[in-house]
């Protein structure tokens, strides 16, 4: 049941050295900014993952944490000149205490409420946004010219394989904390609520508080990912605040493999591919996106995940083996036949 | 050790008298069991002294001290420990997983987050003790869905042990046990009700009358009678209205 972490330590590393090596092996800006893009929804996914896939809450207002830490980072360093470092973090700050607002709101409701009331209260946040806070925000036109960091004169970060580095070095430290967290006797606790919350309980423990808590965190990570990705795109819109996002992300989590940390991240490469490649071919990329999505749910209810290159390789051995055996059986019933 | 009472205790839904007016004193160190017939008000009577359902009027005491307004987790770390009448375990994580799960209750109050909880020794020696004392050693590896019927039911009383409560309430620890796992059973709720207050609601006549110190019985959500097994064997009411007379 428990995640592994040695796997999870082993799976980032390897991902972050390649990925590092990446546009010293000639890749154009266009698949270093995709990179970038897949990088930070991979990061909200995973953040996304551990209140819905190990904490078991279902919310469809996630799109809300990503939005508050974008807009709150975007402001803070456009209009208010607050170094981008911090900036971010006041984002994820902000975006975490929202997650722990939606924690006191699973005190209340839980299951299919919490998820709707947490829809309810991203609406009225994308609202306040769009169209109440439109002389701080930009209203539906957005928030533009959303600044690059700068250090020193000899990064330019408004390169993008420079932006790129830096992106994949805090998505690296966030994911590695993250797959720490979930390894932890909180991130069991996490588990414990999603699997019997009522035997949680009566061993003595406030699954409130621990919900609470893994929104707070989720939060957080959320937020950085909305700080990174107003930084990269150099813009924010009221769209990021859409139930749509919300949507996206749940898609992202339950394609890779709910309930893994990587399943999440590999999810967000699929959907960013995907969304890449057929926006290309059809403006109906997202119905074609959906048909992928059903699928996959029939075929592989647990995700990419699922289909583990080593538990594959033990699927391909077992049947090849049950094919011999089967065939051994047959031959020697044949034979005895005979005689 | 602590014993545990309610006064005058009603849990109402609507016109629906689930309990009515039940007072009882269930005293330090001896097993008293709660018996009657299906619908009797048992469980109601399990629920509300857990606090799972709030008490329409009366009290619920641990000790001296009235518990009314504490939900399950606070009368959980006040020494109080439940087992359900239904498994009800963390089905996908292995048993030793489970148990240390709720060893994560009485061992920590600043979390190491940053260490994998696998392999913590704090937690790994409080579920080798409570494996060893259910008798679940063998299978400390197993996934829990994976058990028998009774070495879940073992699981069950281990996850409720392992915070090493003062007062334990075990909501039928035999259902859907079979004949081999009696005597099992039995010979564990012995063991847990060594130095502690033993609520046990039962529907098994023969461990209900071997283990009971006291007897309480329920019919129609009020109190029957109590005695010792003796005394509710030479019940003339009870052996009307539950027993089936002779």
């Amino acid at each position: 049941m428990s995640e592994k972490l040695s796997f999870n330590l082993t799976f980032i590393v390897a991902a972050v050295a390649f990925l590092a090596l990446v546009p010293s092996l000639g890749a154009g800006e266009r698949a270093i900014y995709f990179l970038s893009l897949t990088l930070i929804w991979g990061l909200f996914a995973a953040a996304f993952d551990l209140s819905f896939g190990v904490t078991g809450l279902l919310s469809f207002g996630h799109a809300a944490l990503l939005g508050v830490g974008a807009y709150v980072f975007s402001i803070l360093t456009a209009d208010y000149g607050v170094p981008w470092g911090i900036g971010l973090v006041a984002g994820a700050a902000t975006s975490g205490l929202l997650g722990l607002l939606y924690g006191l709101i699973s005190m209340r409701v839980g299951g299919l409420f919490f998820a709707l009331v947490s829809l309810a209260a991203a609406e009225l946040i994308h609202i306040l946004i769009s169209s109440t806070l439109r002389d701080i925000t930009g209203g539906h036109d957005g928030f533009p010219a959303v600044p690059r960091p700068m250090i020193g004169s000899s990064w330019d970060f408004y390169d993008n394989t420079t932006f790129y580095y830096l992106i994949l070095a805090i998505v690296f430290v966030s994911v590695l904390l993250l797959a720490i967290l979930r390894s932890s006797p909180f991130g069991r606790l996490c588990q414990g609520v999603r699997l019997n919350p009522v035997r949680m309980t009566h061993i003595g423990f406030r699954i409130a508080r621990i919900r609470s808590l893994a929104l707070l965190v989720s939060g957080v990570f959320s937020g950085i990912s909305g700080g990174l990705l107003a930084s990269l795109m150099m813009f924010i819109s009221p769209e990021t605040l859409s139930w749509t996002t919300s949507g996206d992300v749940l898609i992202m989590t339950l394609l890779g493999g709910a309930g893994t940390l990587i399943g999440p991240i590999l999810g967000a490469l699929v959907f960013e591919t995907m969304r890449d490649v057929l926006s290309d071919l059809t403006v109906h990329w997202y119905g074609l996106l959906g048909l992928a999505f059903i699928l996959c749910t029939i075929h592989l209810p647990e995700g990419l995940m699922s289909l583990r290159p080593g538990r594959l390789l033990g699927r391909l051995f077992a049947s090849r083996r049950a094919s011999k055996g089967e065939l051994e059986t047959i031959l020697e019933g044949e034979s005895k036949w005979r005689e | 050790m602590e014993g545990m009472s309610c006064n005058n205790l009603w849990v109402s839904y609507g016109a629906f008298h689930a309990l009515s007016d039940v007072s009882l004193s269930f005293r330090p160190g001896r097993i008293t069991s709660i018996i009657g017939p299906n619908g009797a008000g048992k469980t109601t009577l399990v629920n509300a002294l857990t606090g799972s359902v709030a008490p329409s009027r009366g009290d619920v005491k641990i000790g001296k001290r009235t518990v009314n307004r504490f939900g399950p987790a606070k009368r959980t770390k006040m020494g109080l420990g439940r087992s359900f009448q239904t498994i009800n375990v963390f089905s996908e994580m292995s048993v030793r997983e489970n148990l240390e799960l709720a060893a994560q209750a009485r061992a920590f109050r600043l979390q190491p987050f940053w260490r994998p909880a696998q392999g913590l020794r704090v937690l790994a020696e409080l579920a080798d003790k409570i494996l060893e004392m259910v008798g679940l050693t063998a299978h400390a590896d197993q996934t829990a869905d994976a058990l028998s019927h009774g070495d879940q039911r073992a699981l069950e009383l281990g996850l409720t042990l392992i915070g090493e409560p003062d007062i334990v309430l075990l909501d039928e620890p035999l259902a859907g046990v079979g004949h081999n796992g009696i005597d099992r059973m039995d010979a564990l709720i012995r063991t847990v009700a060594e130095g502690r207050t033993v609520i046990l609601v039962e529907h098994n006549m023969d461990v209900v009358m071997g283990l009971s110190d006291d007897i309480v019985v329920l019919a129609g959500g009020q109190v029957l009678a109590t005695g010792t097994p003796d005394e509710i064997r030479a019940n003339e009411t009870v052996r009307a209205a539950y027993l089936g007379g002779e």
